[in-house]
């Protein structure tokens, strides 16, 4: 094998033009397959963290109040329990709770917290406010402490009036930020205001309304159940194996209109909020992969064409060599060590390349890092193994040269 | 050997024997001709081997669809929304924020970017600005004909202002009276797609429609209106259409309208309701001002910084120093991240992406004239030009080039279609003609630059070599 790379080479370079081009060519395509998956893969690993919630099951119901009756709070607080009964009725439904944000769909409630006490910068986290069965409608579960109790549960309008230190239920992630070196449970939290709650449970993941951000695991859950004028929202978790379907869809919403009908209803599943939520980060991963997938055709094609115009050009050559005694396969393997070459020394351009045009998009955009091994490593096998495969085609015509033509024609 | 077309001398022959004006007429005969002969050799020679041609001018289309597309959706966001007077419209920050915690960790400079209403009603008594506007977007319940449900709607709650400064196009009618934001007279300008569901389009301005418990006059339709990045408001989303009913600002209060936008504050009040913040430090208006000249910025910002100065002997405003700033519109949408940190990578990929389909092109050429050398040499004997052979080839790239470029084009605009449909709307990202002159350009530059060389190697083929063989 050593033995036939000079020979080779020498024959290459001889094709002149056509073989540094398919090797630049090569070369700028690891320059932008390495950046693309550079550049998608912490997006990919963003969008495939999991919520930690029941989300296939989910179903979000908006309900907003357009008649002036739901002003008064004890109509408001009234239907909303009907709600809550008349949705529990409906054939196919598991759980139900009272929210006053969707998870997953990047509308939502802020605010910061620190220790109890504590002179450290408060740290910024999504809150929910949730009624009686919300933990399991979820389909979080508690992993220390507690979880609500019945007693723990007030309305929303009742809160301000409340003297006791109000409990809480806080995620995590949210529990090892303000206490890193103790056990959350039982402890005080505080805004920055002073106002006081007390940590009784920690739940796993659970994502917020923005799961692409870095505190997409930061929640702390109210037992208070929501009541405002404007904006009744229910989360609706599915019995296993029931699809949601119109049907289903229709009965969530007359359930609610029975109630009242002086309200705008609309249902939808959650993992279209999800969807949504993160369209923009989906569409630059597929515009990325797209590229990659047509950078890897195009290539392709690069070297289809060289292989075959060096067949064409060498046919006695070959002709000469099968006359001599060369099998098939060698004059095949021959093909793909010449494609290989060109890979070579394509790859060995196209990583100086790959890192310039890494260098570019880190000093033109804030918030850029250096380009890592891997996708340079992925890259180039992935060219290669395109590269060898555009070789077999072209290259199975070569091995079927006759030696015969060898003698002709001279 | 001399061909016969160079002929020393035969230059200056024409001179001595025409006018000026007849050899120009000659030449340009002889040029025309020569060009219909080019085209026609052009022609055939793609003809010749279709599947080829399809590769090629496939190669540069797909070339000009990725990087077009790419740049396009950078170049959407990026882009001066209003050039003509970008410098003119200016976003106003005052620093209302408290002194415990900054409103930006990374800049504590950075005063909050949006107003409360207390100081949203005050600054709209100056009579510095040309026009200005306090705004914020909402959703309102919009009751149409009889007998059908009500419908919520996306309202944005602004004054007259609004129009004069970002000068949405109107289908019927215009803008309410200056009375109505005093008033509040119930007026509402619709958007086109609002008045086509409402009225099933056609002129409505005049007819009333219910707007949560009270009626509202059309006074004007806007025509399709979809700045791109939507510029006065990009907080939530930069590629979000802009709102379908604008109503006189303070029907806010009386419709209880809570902004459907962001809202924060340093300082929570107790009461949370809508009426509760109105009172409060809450932060959720936009403000903007149009300033024509540097003597009226200067003036408006010595208002506001008067104003600042005056609450802050009142007790408001805790922090020591003023730190009131007027951004134009290009400093706003940098400072608001309008592009996405990942988005502005496309283009240089997507030029990359056309190098490697350029790189393509001229192997494949090379190739294909190569091909064609045997001919070439025949040609040559009997008597072309070099130049004649490499003109006639480097046509043949460019055509391609062109080919390809429209082709390009074309899957462009389905591309960027996709793109958006993607993210919930097919309209957000539309081909600009800046962005069609450049796929043409680029098109024909790919063309051209990828002809040159395997035009240049089939020019210099030996005649000699293929008349031996013959």
């Amino acid at each position: 094998m050593t033995k036939q790379i000079g020979p080779i080479l020498r024959a290459l370079v001889h094709s002149r033009g056509r073989f540094w081009l398919v090797a630049l060519e090569i070369a700028f395509s690891v320059a932008v397959i390495a950046n693309c998956i550079h550049l998608t893969a912490p997006v990919v690993d963003r969008m495939s963290r999991p919520s930690g919630l029941a989300e296939e099951r989910l179903i979000t119901i908006r309900a907003d109040p357009f008649e002036a009756r739901f002003e008064q709070s004890a109509h408001l607080v009234q239907v909303r329990d009907d709600d809550l009964r008349r949705l529990r009725r409906v054939p196919g439904v598991r759980g139900v709770c009272a929210i006053d944000n969707f998870p997953l769909s990047g509308e939502g409630s802020f605010t910061f917290r620190r220790a109890a006490g504590a002179s450290v910068d408060p740290v910024g986290t999504a809150y929910f406010r949730m009624s009686e069965g919300a933990l399991d409608a979820l389909g979080v579960r508690v992993s220390a402490g507690r979880s609500f109790e019945a007693s723990d549960f007030v309305d929303q309008a009742e809160v301000e009036t409340a003297e006791r230190i109000p409990n809480v239920i806080v995620t995590r992630a949210l529990a090892d930020l303000i206490f890193p070196d103790a056990d959350a449970v039982g402890k005080l939290i505080e805004s920055e205001d002073g106002k006081r709650e007390r940590i009784v449970g920690i739940v796993g993941t659970m994502h917020n309304a923005w799961p692409e951000s870095e505190f997409a695991d930061y929640s702390l859950l109210y037992p208070v159940r929501p009541a405002s004028p404007r904006r009744m929202r229910y989360l609706v978790r599915l019995a296993d194996g029931t699809p949601f379907d119109r049907e289903l869809s229709a009965a969530l919403e007359e359930a609610l209109l029975s109630a009242d009908s002086g309200r705008l209803v609309s249902v939808r599943p959650l993992t279209e909020l999800k969807t949504a939520v993160y369209g923009e980060s989906r569409t630059l991963v597929q515009l990325f992969v797209l590229a990659i997938v047509l950078v890897l055709v195009v290539t392709s094609l690069g070297v289809v064409g060289l292989t075959s115009y060096n067949v064409t050009r060498r046919f006695r050559e070959i002709g000469t060599r099968r006359a001599l005694g060369a099998r098939k396969h060698q004059i095949l393997l021959q093909l793909l060590l010449e494609s290989s070459i060109v890979c070579a020394i394509g790859f060995v351009a196209g990583v100086v390349l790959a890192y310039g045009v890494n260098w570019y998009l880190i000093r033109s955009a804030e918030g850029g890092v250096v380009l890592g091994p891997g996708p340079v490593v992925l890259s180039i096998l992935a060219l290669w193994s395109a590269a060898l495969l555009a070789t077999v085609l072209p290259g199975l015509r070569g091995a079927r040269v006759p030696p015969v033509v060898a003698t002709r024609t001279i | 050997m001399n061909p016969p077309g160079a002929r020393p001398g035969w230059k200056l022959e024409t001179d001595a024997l025409g006018t000026r004006k007849g050899m120009f007429r000659r030449r340009m005969r002889s040029f025309v001709s020569l060009l219909r002969h080019q085209l026609g050799m052009t022609g055939r020679s793609l003809a010749r081997s279709p599947g080829l041609t399809l590769v090629l001018v496939g190669g540069i289309a797909l070339g000009i669809t990725i990087a077009i597309t790419f740049t396009s959706i950078y170049y959407l966001l990026a882009r001066d929304p209003i050039p003509n007077k970008s410098d003119r419209l200016f976003y106003v920050q005052l620093d209302n924020w408290g002194t415990d915690r900054s409103f930006d960790d990374e800049d504590p400079d950075r005063p909050p970017d949006q107003l409360n209403w207390i100081d949203t009603l005050a600054l709209m008594e100056s009579d510095v600005p040309t026009h200005h506007s306090g705004m914020y977007k909402t959703e309102l319940v919009v009751f149409p004909a009889e007998g059908s449900r009500p419908a919520r709607e996306r309202a944005r709650l602004c004054y007259r202002g609004f129009f004069g400064m970002f000068e949405p196009p109107f289908q019927y009618g215009g803008p309410w009276q200056e009375s109505a934001d005093v008033g509040p007279e119930p007026v509402v300008v619709l958007s086109s797609d609002l008045n086509r569901r409402l009225f099933g389009g056609g002129d409505s301005v005049g007819r009333t429609v219910r707007i949560q418990d009270r009626e509202f006059q059309v006074v004007g339709v806007l025509a399709p209106w979809r700045p791109i990045p939507k510029y006065f408001d990009p907080h939530n989303d930069p590629k979000e259409a802009p709102e379908d009913l604008y109503l006189p600002f303070r029907f806010a209060t009386i419709l209880g309208a809570a902004t459907a936008g962001n809202r924060y504050g340093w300082l929570i009040p107790e009461d949370r309701s809508f009426e509760g913040s109105l009172q409060s430090e809450l932060l959720w208006i936009q403000m903007w001002v149009q300033l024509d000249s540097e003597e009226q910025r200067t003036r408006y910002q010595a208002f506001i910084d008067a104003y600042t100065a005056e609450q802050r002997r009142l007790g408001r405003y805790p922090k020591p120093e003023h730190n009131n700033r007027l951004l134009d519109v290009r400093e706003w949408l940098e400072l608001e991240g309008v592009v996405p940190e990942d988005t502005r990578n496309l283009p240089l990929l997507g030029w990359l992406f056309l190098g490697v389909c350029s790189l393509n092109l001229i192997g494949v050429l090379l190739g294909k004239f190569l091909a064609q050398a045997p001919e070439v040499g025949v040609r040559r004997v009997l008597g072309a030009h070099r130049r004649t052979v490499f003109l006639q080839y480097l046509m043949e790239s460019a055509a391609v080039g062109v080919a390809g470029g429209a082709a390009g084009l074309l899957l462009s605009l389905l591309g960027l279609r996709t793109a958006g449909r993607m993210l919930g709307d097919p309209e957000i990202f539309h081909l600009e003609p800046a962005m069609v002159l450049l796929g043409v350009l680029l098109a024909i530059g790919a063309g051209l630059l990828a002809g040159v060389y395997p035009a240049w190697r089939v020019s210099r083929v030996a005649p000699s070599s293929y008349l031996s063989v013959q």
